[in-house]
C-alpha cells in the first residue's frame, strides 16, 4: 500500500505539534515502509507544489493521509480537486484530528463538502475527542482512535538522568512534583500551586516536598469567551500565587523552557506528575504521556483526553480528577486531588515495568501498528456532517471564536462593591 | 504612609478590573497618536503589570488618569515633558500615582512629589553564552538620532558587535510621524540600511518583518540593543521585554548596585522593574517649562518635538544619559 503524508514541512509554533508529527511519521515509516510513502508539502500559507500533486495521482497511491494541525484539509482539497478530479475522487482521505479541530469549524464544514460520498475516516488521539469528534461528524465508524506517538528513545525510565537533575536544583530525598508543559491560564497553574499549598498546611504530603514547573508561559485566556491575557500577565498571577505560600513560596521551582532533551531528567527525578488542565482543546497531553512512558505515576484531571490515560486495573498510575461543566473554567474536585495527594504512594510503584506498560500503549512501534489496522480498515462512503455542526458554524461565522459566550452578561463592577458594601452589612 | 508602601499596596492588592490594560476598549487622545502608535508597534505594544504600563495619551486627560489609582507612564521624554508642562502641579484633591521612567526623573516639577515615584526595567541573570547572537532594534526615524547621527551611531555599533558571533540588525522600516517634510526627506530609514550595509558588509542581516521575526523567534543566547537611547518618544519599550523573557542580555546592563529603598517586581525569570522614591534635588523642569511660558508655546508631544529650544534644552539636560 502507497500513501502520501501531508504536512507542512516549516515547523509548527506549537512545540508538541512538532513532536507529535515527527514521532506520527516515524509510526507510519515503520509500519508501511519508508519506500511506499510520499511526504507532501502542504505549507503553512495553504500551497501545495503542482510537482507534489502530480507524485499522488498515480492509483498505487491509496491514501492521503493528513499529519498536521495546521492549516486544515480544505485548500489542499480544492487544489487537488482543480488539479485532477477523477484521481481526487478515488482516494482514501484519512485525517488525524488535533485540539483546535472546533476553532476552525467553518473551514472543517468545507472539508465536509469536498469530502462528500468518498472515502474517508477520522483519527482522534483519545476516547474522548472521538465522542466529541461524532458531534460533527454523521458516522462513528468512520472515527477511529490512535494515541498521538511517544518516542521511547526520548523518554524511558533513566534513573540516573533523574539523579542528575534533582543535583541540579538541589533535592536530596525530598519528594518532588514535578509539572511539564505549557504555564496557561486553562493549565489552572494557580490552581495548582494554591493546592499545593494546602496540603503542605495539612500536612497530606510532607512538609519538604517541592513542586517543580517547567515550561513557558503563554498568553491564552479563555479564548471562546474573548478573554485573553497581556504579555507578562500569567507570570505575575503566579509569582503571586508563589508569594501567597508564606514560608512555603521558595519549595516551589519555577524552571523556565528547558530542551527537549532535558525533560528526560526531570521527568525521571519527579515522583509525581500533576497537571489540573481544563484547557478547552485538551485532546490529548502530550506531556502526561512522556510522564508515563518515564514510568513517573500522575494525578490529573478526568477533562477531554486526559481520561485515556488510566489504564485498567493500573489505576495507582494514574488517578483522575473529576471535573464539572460551570460558567467559565471547569469545576475541579480539588477534595478529590487532595485525598489523591495523600494517598498515593509512589514508592510501591514499580517504575520500572509502568514504564514499560506505558510504552506498550504509547510508543511508536504500538502507535504504528495501530494505525496500520485503521489504514487498512474498511471503507465507508463519507456523508458529512451533522446539523449540529451546520448550527455551531453560522454561529462562528458571525461571532468567531466567541461562538460559545453567552451574549447577555450584566454584572457590577469593583466600584459598585466599594460603594454599596455597607447596604448589605 | 510612605511613598513605596503605598505603591505596594495598590500593586499588591489591585485587581486586574482596576487596570486600564485590561479593558480592551481603550482609546487614544486623538487620531494622530493612533498614527504614531501603531507606526511604532511592537515597541509600543501593551504588557501586564499592575501598576498599569501605558502612554499619557492614551488617556483622555488628568481625570480619566485619575480613575486609576497608579499608572506607569511608558512614555519618553516627549510624553513626560508634556505631561508636566500641562500639569506642573497636581490637582489639590488628585490622589492617583503615577510613575516616571527614572531616566526623565529631572522632568517632575517639585510640586509632584507626593504623587510620583520612579521606574526602571532591568535584566537580571548573566547569561555566559549570550555572544553567540546580537541583535540591534530600532526604527530609522529621526527621533533616534537627536543625539547622534545615523552614520556616527552604526560605527559604534559595528566596534560593539565584533565580539559576538552572528549579528542581527532587526530595522523595520518606518516613516516617522514626528518629523517635518523636509526631515523626512533625510530619509532616515535609508539611511539606516546605506550604513549598516557600509558597516556591516552586503552579507549584513538586515531584517525588517519585525513581526515574523518575534513570531518565529528562537534564539535561545543573544544580547540585545536598542538604536533608541534617546528615548523621546517611547522609553519603556516592549521589545525589551520581550527579549528578556527570551532570556536575552540587555548589553550595558551591568548596573552599579545602589542601597537605595526600592521596589522589586520581577516580570519574567529574566527581568524585574525596580521603583525607587522620586529625588526632587536635581529638577530641570524649570528650565523647559520658564521658555515654554515666555515664548507662549502651546504644548502636545508632536509641537514639542519641533520646538527649537526644546531640543536644545534635551540635549543639555539629557545628551550624557
Amino acid at each position: 500500500m502507497k500513501i502520501a503524508l501531508v504536512y507542512s514541512f516549516e515547523e509548527s509554533s506549537w512545540f508538541s505539534c512538532t513532536i507529535i508529527l515527527r514521532n506520527l511519521i516515524k509510526a507510519y515509516e515503520l509500519e508501511l515502509g519508508e519506500k511506499n510513502i510520499i511526504h507532501v508539502n502542504y505549507s503553512r500559507q495553504r500551497a501545495v507544489n503542482t510537482e507534489d500533486l502530480k507524485k499522488i495521482i498515480p492509483d498505487e497511491v491509496e491514501k492521503i493521509i493528513f499529519i498536521d494541525h495546521k492549516p486544515t484539509p480544505i485548500d489542499f482539497l480544492i487544489q487537488f480537486k482543480k488539479y485532477n478530479e477523477i484521481s481526487f475522487t478515488k482516494k482514501e482521505y484519512i485525517i488525524h484530528i488535533f485540539g483546535d479541530y472546533p476553532l476552525y469549524l467553518v473551514e472543517w464544514r468545507s472539508v465536509n463538502e469536498y469530502l462528500e460520498d468518498l472515502s474517508v475516516k477520522y483519527i482522534c488521539a483519545s476516547k474522548k475527542q472521538k465522542k466529541f469528534i461524532e458531534k460533527f461528524v454523521k458516522q462513528e465508524e468512520i472515527v477511529f482512535v490512535s494515541p498521538f506517538p511517544v518516542d521511547k528513545k526520548d523518554f524511558y525510565r533513566n534513573e540516573k538522568a533523574g539523579e542528575l537533575v534533582r543535583r541540579q536544583l538541589n533535592i536530596k530525598k525530598e519528594r518532588l512534583i514535578l509539572y511539564t508543559g505549557r504555564l496557561s491560564y486553562q493549565k489552572r497553574i494557580t490552581d495548582l500551586i494554591e493546592q499545593f499549598g494546602i496540603a503542605l498546611n495539612k500536612k497530606t504530603i510532607p512538609e519538604d516536598t517541592k513542586l517543580v514547573l517547567v515550561g513557558n508561559i503563554d498568553q491564552l485566556g479563555i479564548f471562546y469567551l474573548g478573554y485573553e491575557k497581556l504579555p507578562g500577565e500569567y507570570f505575575r498571577e503566579i509569582s503571586k500565587s508563589i508569594n501567597s505560600l508564606g514560608k512555603f513560596s521558595n519549595q516551589v521551582i519555577y524552571v523556565g523552557e528547558v530542551e527537549n532533551k532535558e525533560l528526560l531528567g526531570y521527568l525521571n527525578a519527579a515522583d509525581l506528575y500533576v497537571s489540573l488542565s481544563t484547557y478547552h482543546d485538551e485532546d490529548y497531553g502530550m506531556s502526561v504521556a512522556e510522564a508515563l512512558s518515564c514510568g513517573t505515576p500522575a494525578i490529573i484531571t478526568n477533562w477531554a483526553g486526559y481520561q485515556s490515560f488510566q489504564i485498567k486495573e493500573k489505576e495507582n498510575y494514574c488517578g483522575l480528577v473529576p471535573v464539572k461543566l460551570s460558567k467559565s473554567l471547569p469545576d475541579i474536585d480539588l477534595n478529590c486531588f487532595q485525598n489523591l495527594l495523600e494517598s498515593i504512594n509512589t514508592k510501591k510503584i514499580n517504575r520500572e515495568e509502568m514504564s514499560l506498560n506505558y510504552q506498550g500503549h504509547l510508543s511508536i512501534d504500538y502507535c504504528a501498528q495501530n494505525l496500520g489496522r485503521i489504514a487498512r480498515a474498511p471503507s465507508f462512503k463519507y456523508e458529512g456532517g451533522t446539523e449540529l455542526m451546520v448550527s455551531l458554524t453560522n454561529e462562528q461565522f458571525l461571532r468567531g471564536s466567541e461562538m460559545f459566550k453567552k451574549q447577555s452578561l450584566m454584572e457590577f463592577n469593583t466600584k459598585y462593591y466599594k460603594v454599596y458594601d455597607v447596604y448589605a452589612e | 504612609m510612605c511613598m513605596l508602601n503605598k505603591i505596594k499596596e495598590i500593586i499588591e492588592t489591585n485587581s486586574s478590573e482596576e487596570i486600564l490594560y485590561k479593558k480592551w476598549d481603550t482609546h487614544h487622545r486623538d487620531e494622530y497618536f493612533s498614527k504614531i502608535y501603531w507606526s511604532y508597534f511592537p515597541i509600543t505594544k501593551k504588557y501586564f503589570f499592575e501598576a498599569n504600563p501605558s502612554f499619557f495619551y492614551e488617556y483622555k486627560g488628568l481625570f480619566d488618569l485619575g480613575r486609576y489609582p497608579i499608572t506607569l507612564l511608558r512614555d519618553g521624554f516627549l510624553g513626560i515633558l508634556d505631561f508636566f508642562l500641562l500639569h506642573p502641579q497636581p490637582p489639590k484633591d488628585y490622589v492617583s500615582i503615577i510613575l516616571i521612567p527614572k531616566k526623565f526623573e529631572k522632568l517632575i516639577p517639585k510640586q509632584w512629589a507626593n504623587q510620583v515615584a520612579v521606574y526602571e526595567v532591568i535584566g537580571i541573570n548573566v547569561n555566559e553564552k549570550a555572544k553567540e547572537n546580537l541583535i540591534f532594534h530600532g526604527l530609522g526615524v529621526e527621533e533616534n538620532f537627536w543625539n547622534e547621527s545615523v552614520e556616527s551611531k552604526l560605527i559604534k555599533l559595528k566596534e560593539i558587535s565584533d565580539e559576538y558571533q552572528n549579528v542581527i540588525c532587526l530595522f523595520p522600516q518606518r516613516e516617522s510621524m514626528f518629523s517635518t517634510r523636509e526631515e523626512n526627506e533625510k530619509n532616515y530609514a535609508l539611511q539606516l540600511i546605506k550604513n549598516t550595509y557600509k558597516n556591516f558588509g552586503f552579507e549584513a542581516n538586515l531584517i525588517m518583518d519585525i513581526n515574523k521575526f518575534i513570531e518565529d523567534f528562537k534564539f535561545k543566547n543573544f544580547t540585545f540593543k536598542s538604536l533608541d537611547g534617546d528615548n523621546l518618544f517611547v522609553c519603556d519599550n516592549y521589545l525589551d521585554h520581550f527579549f528578556f523573557q527570551q532570556n536575552g542580555v540587555r548589553l550595558n546592563e551591568s548596573r552599579i548596585e545602589n542601597k537605595e529603598e526600592k521596589l522589586t517586581y520581577k516580570l519574567s525569570l529574566n527581568h524585574q522593574i525596580e521603583i525607587t522614591k522620586y529625588n526632587s534635588e536635581e529638577s530641570v523642569f524649570s528650565d523647559f517649562f520658564v521658555n515654554h511660558k515666555i515664548l507662549k508655546r502651546t504644548t502636545s508631544i508632536y509641537e514639542l518635538f519641533k520646538y527649537p529650544e526644546v531640543k536644545e534644552n534635551y540635549l543639555k539636560h539629557f545628551s550624557k544619559l
